[in-house]
């Protein structure tokens, strides 16, 4: 009678999302190329993947793709078809956040919400609601976002850090990693409630690389740490198990 | 986590995930009920039911923020920096997997017009395919997922079914689109079966 699946239900509780993108106007030099993506201005996204309330977790990431082609002026700075990133939401209703979009090398942040609703989207019973591929909805850009190659695609994901934060003097021969940078990290191992004690060590892994003013400073594949802070092995009859984790690096 | 200098920098983030409840209460009165009381024959093991185990599987991917700034060596860093990726020409690599938490033993893929082999639950399927759009289904007739295949390039294509407990019998099987680094690491350990390469 035992259920043969296991469930998975995630939550994913801290910092999760913060700005990518932080600006200090005369760190950096712009060149004539460069343009900037004003605050506020809207694009259109469409969701890349379908993403079920069934089966979306609290913090997962969710690929968006750009609808339509984002100008400043009669240049297109950010063609369509460019790769976003959302976070899921859930809570009394269930969305996706837009948190960043590839424009080239430059990581363009993002706000706004992604609703899905019930109605309007693909219901596959009552309390499930399904964002569909070609659901799409208005998000804007979060803050001014320099673009030192309009236009160009990067070939692989990574995270740009263009400037540093608080006005404070950085020397020529140092760069800085501000604070509230995002990174992705994977997990190298499984762990389960049934096996995991509090105080394991967690083996994870940087998925992309984070760039600061075109030099990457973490790298693809970077090692980190974690440890298990608490688990609760399920006991009694019905009763779910569950388990804590601190990263620590 | 690890800095490009070999710094140490703190990503302080929480996480917490939980099983889901097994509905026993409710699944028992069904079975009751469907069966007409013949199990409540079993009724006396229902104690032995616990709620299901939490797992992170191998390849979860979290998101978290440095805590704190950092101030690393220009010099070291220029030093450190990864060399540019040479592009190679040649079939693309597309890996089919089914991870080990489906509840059917094995799905036939079919690309394009063609069936290329099954994947097994805890199995991939890898196929050889020159650069272009592919159409991969489940079925001679299923819905199509469409990849489009680089040249040189390296695809992970999940299988991942859901069975909606109301619609017993019923399921959702889908494929997703993985991003390579997570791919590689959830299919690493399962098992490779033979596909055949360079479908029509």
């Amino acid at each position: 009678m035992r259920m043969m699946a296991i469930g998975l239900a995630f939550l994913l509780l801290g910092p999760v999302v913060e700005a990518l993108a932080i600006h200090q106007d005369s760190a950096t030099p712009a060149t004539k190329a460069a343009v900037v993506l004003r605050e506020g201005t809207a694009a259109h996204l469409n969701f890349a993947q379908q993403v079920t309330s069934k089966r979306a977790r609290d913090g997962e990431l969710v690929e968006l793709v750009l609808a339509n082609d984002l100008k400043v002026g009669d240049r297109i700075v950010v063609p369509a078809g460019a790769r976003a990133i959302g976070v899921v939401v859930r809570g009394e209703a269930f969305h996706v956040r837009p948190t960043w979009l590839e424009a080239g090398h430059t990581k363009v942040p993002l706000r706004g919400l992604l609703s899905i609703p019930e109605i309007g989207a693909e219901v596959i019973k009552q309390s499930q609601a399904v964002g569909r591929v070609d659901l799409q909805e208005v998000v804007f850009v979060d803050t001014d976002t320099e673009l030192p190659g309009a236009g160009e695609q990067s070939p692989s994901a990574s995270y740009e850090v263009k400037s540093v934060s608080g006005g404070s003097e950085v020397p020529v021969d140092k760069i800085r990693l501000p604070n509230a940078v995002l990174v992705r990290l994977m997990l190298m191992q499984s762990i389960s409630s049934k096996t995991a004690k509090a105080g394991d060590s967690v083996q994870l892994q940087v998925l992309d690389p984070v760039k600061v003013d075109n030099q990457v400073v973490i790298p693809n594949e970077a090692p980190a740490g974690a440890t298990v802070t608490a688990t609760h092995p399920a006991a009694g009859p019905g009763a779910p198990a569950t388990s804590k984790c601190g990263w620590i690096s | 986590m690890t800095l490009i200098d070999r710094q140490k920098q703190p990503l302080p983030a929480r996480t917490t995930a939980k099983g889901t409840p097994t509905n026993a209460a409710e699944t028992w009165r069904e079975a009751i009920q469907d069966t007409e009381g013949f199990a409540m024959l079993a009724l006396p093991f229902a104690p032995l039911q616990h709620g299901r185990q939490m797992i992170f599987p191998k390849g979860t991917v979290f998101t978290a923020t440095t805590a704190g700034d950092a101030l690393l060596d220009r010099s070291v860093v220029e030093s450190f920096q990864p060399p540019a990726v040479e592009k190679k020409h040649g079939n693309a690599s597309v890996t089919v997997y089914y991870p080990n938490f489906g509840s059917t033993s094995s799905f036939p893929i079919w690309c394009g017009l063609a069936k290329v082999g099954r994947v097994k639950k805890g199995g991939k399927l890898t196929l050889s395919l020159p650069a272009g759009k592919y159409s991969f289904r489940f079925w001679a007739k299923g819905v199509p997922f469409t990849l489009e295949a680089e040249d040189c390039g390296e695809h992970f294509l999940r299988v991942t079914e859901s069975i909606p407990e109301e619609f017993r019998g019923i399921r959702n099987i889908d494929f997703r689109l993985v991003e390579h680094d997570v791919g590689e690491v959830e299919s690493a350990d399962l098992i490779s079966s033979r596909g055949k390469d360079a479908p029509i």
